[in-house]
């Protein structure tokens, strides 16, 4: 008797911690975590807990970026939070490997990913010959 | 043995009767009698009644401490478990330095999913 009753509060220790995790309501949002998490605002309470975690840890970076940045930062936060987990992960994995590279192969990279968008922003209907980028 | 059953039983007996029939010779025996238990009863108290067998006599005694003290490492234990679930929980590996970097970064998120 003594030992379940032991094993049953071990259970609900463990329990606990995930129990606890409550989640940060949009209305209980500092004003400048409300500027920073303006463009997530309507789904924001239904996030799971963890990714509001790592979403509001971002607050420390958030005053020190400029204007543009902060621009650049709206724009991508969407479809950032659109991610499953495991396509976050898998970007910060490759953006690790990225950082690592030399900067030729950075250079590179960077080449490759301005004639995407220059592709991508380009119409069809223009009638310009379709620039396939080099692998 | 004989002669402690009598006593019991005489005691007994006694107890039952009135008191003011009680002789004065009675009543010394009975009160003899109390102060031998009293003795005994001290003398018990006093030393462990395994006590000859030196540190295996605590044995007894000392069951009694260890169900206490197997309480206070149950305790102990389930305060462990919870301090490391907590701990679990709340150690997931901070990326938001990688986070800010990709969300501000000149190459679009887009890159490092292909």
């Amino acid at each position: 008797m003594r030992v379940r009753c032991f094993l049953a509060v071990c259970a609900m220790l463990l329990c606990l911690p995930a129990l606890a995790a409550v989640t940060h309501p949009w209305a209980n949002l500092t004003p400048l975590q409300q500027e920073m998490l303006a463009p997530l605002a309507k789904q924001w309470n239904d996030l799971p807990e963890l990714q509001q975690q790592r979403l509001l840890k971002l607050e420390k970076y958030y005053p020190k970026l400029t204007l543009e940045k902060k621009e650049l930062f709206h724009k991508r936060l969407e479809s950032w939070s659109m991610l499953t987990p495991e396509q976050r992960t898998k970007a910060r994995k490759k953006f690790l490997e990225y950082s690592k590279a030399p900067p030729e192969k950075r250079e590179q990279i960077k080449q490759l990913a301005r004639q995407r968008e220059i592709n991508k922003s380009t119409p069809p209907a223009m009638g310009l010959p379709s620039t396939n980028p080099s692998r | 043995m004989n002669k402690k059953s009598l006593d019991a039983e005489q005691i007994k007996h006694l107890l039952n009767r009135s008191v003011t029939q009680l002789d004065s010779t009675t009543l010394q025996q009975l009160r003899a009698a109390r102060n031998k238990a009293m003795s005994r009863y001290e003398a018990h108290n006093a030393a462990p009644a395994l006590a000859w067998t030196g540190p295996l006599a605590n044995i007894g005694q000392n069951l009694g401490a260890a169900r206490k003290y197997q309480w206070v490492a149950a305790v102990l234990l389930a305060v462990c478990v919870f301090s490391g679930t907590v701990y679990w929980h709340h150690s997931e590996k901070d990326t938001s330095d990688v986070d800010i970097a990709i969300l501000t970064d000149e190459l679009p998120i887009h890159v490092y999913l292909d």
